[in-house]
């Protein structure tokens, strides 16, 4: 038998293990592993308790709770024309469990629910009309209900009652709650990220966006420091909200974008954190984080046209995504 | 087929061009052009071509400029000189080849603005040694060094680009984002400005200015503005900016200024140069005159004394005949003889050690004629024969005694007109003291072969001076040991006139 002892083998193979080693720990191939059916013409919003396995959807008939695993309808919550869906996340420790209330966007109004019994515990209507979405603030425990038409409230989650209500320019995009007050906002029109404050019901200023254009996708890590903003043209900008500086582009897919957040999406020793967007043309982009100040594309999966809002699941590591097929609104469960 | 290959040619074109510019005396270097007037200045990019797996930020640059109303033609880094004709400035990318540009546009009488760094030595802007006069550092290869570059300092904030960013003390801020990145520095001549440093070594410059007519490298006199950026390749992105609420937080808004810094630096380069008065002793003088009509100066000298009170007792009559209202002091009275007072020269026939530190806080402008007390003044450290020195000096120096200076600020108005490079400065070669001014300093003559041994020189109001120390009022040194005064030559004395000039004028003039 031959001995390798030659510098130039040794080499090879520290090349191709550095290679397997670098391929494996990166890839993971997302895939739709299963559909589940909606009521009504649309889904938007799109909520998941892990802990319960209770899949809340918004849409044009209400909210449709499902069983995250099976898909099977448990029941729903009343609300005309619902557009967004925010379940209020419960700590033990650092543990979180399950919720217990939720809120959810429609026809002018926001709603408190509980997640036991399905039951509206308030109704308050938002000072404007349009599309309105929905975040919260784990700082004050305050849900932020962010209207198209031009209003920001803030609702006590406890009470459901209204604290603040101000009026400013908003956008259609998708929102996220910051620490120090911030609200984030994607004006699509405008074409840039609004900075509002929900403690002075004022505009703090506006995030521009670089190549990209139409921002519609938005998501922040949960420690408040980095803004994932999903534009229509195909570009993703990664946003330092310290300065409001953008430090990295990447390609996404094409259209409307709706994005979430999530740390070691695929388990341990995978990646470290990922924001995932899933975009109108079906393409779903997993941007990666390789570092607090390094992100890159860790993979792009094409999925099913028409894609909407996403939601992480921290049991399963699954992305829940509405879409529409074959004109019937569904949920589309990710995975690898 | 004809084709242009004199550069000269070129340049004839270009210059005459110029000629339509409109042309200001601004002594300081202030931006004379409004933003409605800087619109639709044109501007030649030089840069590489883009290569796939090396994307650069050429074309982001190109797009940023044009935002703001410029307007910019694309050039090749092999193009003939004759495409600068007709343009108001030249941008040097670092994507263009070093070793095909050349010196191309050493010549050129547009204003260059480079961040090739590599060709900074053809630009005749730095010595020609890398690592030594300038480096270009690879976020890879120097990685540690890289995240220091994300650290620059304004040594300077009297300089008119730094003015811009409302800087209010010398300081730090973030050149580039957060991530080791791609960076250019160069050790640019004494007579440039040396706008922002990096590393804590004041003479590495990150961005700094020549004005037109300035002394480069290597005796190579400026043909206009001249800058030097630390921009590479693909880092003009990552140029600090900053959004949002941090906007409203003063201490942010003056730290993330990088994208500010090049528009402002690209504002100067594209404004018209200081064009001095032309030598002429006589006008000077009158001009002096004028000035110091009433001014009341406290001349600080050692009375009676056995050597040089004869020179002393002359320059207190120049001063007296150009108008100003003189008042002698001796080195040992205090310094509130300074009160009320509106400026203040120290002679040379003062004992520095029995000055103590006098004068130094004074609010009203000082001349000194002694270059060894440089460092009580603030306006070097405190290395003798590093900061300061003399040449000649008996057993003190092992320089020769000396007659000229070497004029590399022809530009500024401490150097009456004369052109660049030697000047007779006294009649036959003695003493002359000489300091090395921090880089907030401006340079007018440094002597002979002695590089780093400046003769003439002056600080604005509110420049850090040595130990951050903030000149109070303008601070200028020009030498006139004693008895030199007596001995200096037509060239001497109208330095001496423009140096006081200067010091007396109102900032900014």
């Amino acid at each position: 038998m031959r001995r390798v002892t030659n510098g130039k083998a040794l080499w090879i193979y520290t090349a191709v293990f550095a290679w397997l080693a670098a391929h494996n720990t990166g890839a993971q191939t997302y895939k739709s592993l299963s559909e589940y059916k909606l009521p009504g013409a649309s889904a938007r919003g799109i909520a998941i308790d892990s802990e319960s396995r209770h899949l809340f959807v918004a849409g044009d008939d209400g909210i449709t709770v499902l069983n995250a695993d099976t898909g099977d309808k448990l029941g729903s919550i009343p609300l005309k024309e619902a557009q967004d869906v925010l379940l209020v996340p419960v700590m033990h420790g650092d543990e979180q469990v399950a919720s217990a209330k939720g809120y959810a966007t429609g026809n002018g109004s926001v709603i408190g629910f509980t997640l036991a019994d399905m039951k509206t515990t308030a109704n308050e209507k938002l000072p404007t009309t349009g599309p309105s979405s929905l975040c919260y603030d784990d700082d004050t425990k305050a849900v932020e209900a962010v209207s198209a038409g031009g209003s920001l409230v803030s609702i006590d989650s406890e009470s459901g009652k209204v604290i603040r209500s101000a009026r400013l320019t908003t956008g259609s995009g998708q929102i996220a709650c910051g620490t120090l007050g911030h609200v984030y906002v994607a004006d699509t029109s405008a074409n840039v990220v609004h900075v509002l404050n929900h403690d002075t019901g004022k505009k703090d200023g506006d995030y521009p966006i670089m190549t990209g254009s139409k921002p519609s996708g938005l998501t922040l890590d949960t420690k408040g420091r980095r803004l994932f903003v999903a534009c229509e043209n195909g570009v993703i900008e990664i946003i330092d909200t310290d300065s409001g500086f953008t430090f990295i582009e990447l390609k996404g897919g094409e259209g409307a974008a709706r994005e979430t957040f999530a740390w070691t999406p695929q388990g341990k020793g995978q990646w470290k954190a990922a924001s995932f967007v899933a975009q109108q043309d079906g393409t779903l982009t997993g941007v990666r984080m390789n570092a607090f100040i390094n992100y890159t594309v860790g993979g792009q999966y094409k999925l099913t046209p028409g894609l909407g809002s996403i939601a992480y699941d921290s049991k399963t590591h699954h992305l829940f995504i509405t879409a529409m097929h074959a004109r019937t609104p569904v949920v589309i469960v990710a995975g690898y | 087929m004809f084709t242009v290959r004199n550069s000269g040619i070129a340049y004839l074109f270009a210059a005459l061009c110029l000629c339509v510019l409109p042309y200001v005396r601004a002594q300081d270097g202030g931006h004379e052009l409004k933003d409605s007037q800087l619109r639709g200045k044109k501007i030649l990019m030089i840069a590489g071509e883009a290569e796939k797996d090396h994307p650069n930020d050429d074309l982001l640059i190109k797009k940023h400029l044009e935002q703001q109303g410029y307007v910019v033609t694309m050039g090749a880094e092999d193009d003939e000189a004759l495409k600068v004709a007709g343009q108001d400035l030249v941008l040097l990318s670092s994507t263009a080849d070093p070793r095909v540009i050349r010196d191309r546009y050493a010549d050129s009488p547009v204003p260059v603005f480079t961040w090739n760094t590599v060709d900074y030595p053809e630009m005749k802007m730095t010595g020609p040694e890398r690592h030594t006069d300038f480096e270009t550092l690879d976020p890879v290869q120097d990685y540690a060094r890289a995240f220091t570059m994300l650290y620059g300092y304004f040594p300077n904030v009297t300089n008119p680009i730094v003015r811009e960013l409302s800087i209010p003390r010398s300081q730090m801020f973030g050149t580039l984002y957060l991530q080791p990145q791609a960076f250019g520095w160069a050790k640019p001549a004494p007579s440039a400005n040396i706008v922002v440093n990096i590393e804590g070594e004041p003479t590495h410059a990150a961005v700094f200015t020549y004005e037109k007519g300035a002394t480069m490298y290597g005796g190579f006199v400026a043909p206009a503005r001249r800058v030097g950026f630390y921009l590479q390749d693909a880092t003009f992105h990552y140029l600090t900016d900053l959004h949002g609420d941090a906007e409203a937080d003063p201490n942010l808004a003056q730290w993330w200024v990088g994208l500010k810094l090049f528009d402002a630096s690209i504002r100067w380069a594209l404004n018209p140069p200081i064009a001095p008065d032309p030598y002429n002793p006589a006008a000077l003088k009158s001009k002096l005159a004028a000035a110091a009509k009433g001014k009341k100066l406290l001349f600080v000298r050692r009375l009676n004394t056995p050597e040089g009170e004869e020179s002393d007792d002359h320059i207190a009559e120049h001063l007296k005949d150009l108008g100003f209202i003189v008042t002698e002091a001796d080195q040992s009275q205090p310094d509130t003889m300074a009160d009320g007072q509106d400026v203040i020269v120290i002679s040379a026939t003062n004992s520095k050690y029995k000055m103590s530190n006098k004068y130094r806080d004074a609010k009203i402008p000082i001349l000194c004629l002694e270059g060894l007390m440089a460092d009580t003044l603030k306006m070097a450290d405190r290395h003798r024969y590093v900061d300061y020195g003399e040449h000649g000096e008996a057993k003190e120096s092992e320089d020769p005694p000396e007659a000229y200076l070497e004029i590399v600020g022809s530009y500024h108005p401490m150097a009456a007109g004369l052109k660049p490079g030697y000047v007779k400065y006294i009649k036959e070669a003695d003493v002359l003291k000489w300091a090395m001014p921090l880089p907030s300093a401006t340079v007018i003559a440094t002597l002979p072969n002695s590089f780093h041994e400046r003769a003439i020189f002056g600080y604005e109001k509110g420049a850090a001076m040595a130990d951050e120390y903030v000149a109070p009022a303008r601070r200028a040194i020009i030498p006139v040991d004693n008895p030199a005064f007596d001995d200096l030559t037509e060239q001497g004395h109208a330095l001496f006139d423009a140096a006081v000039l200067w010091t007396i004028s109102e900032s900014g003039k």
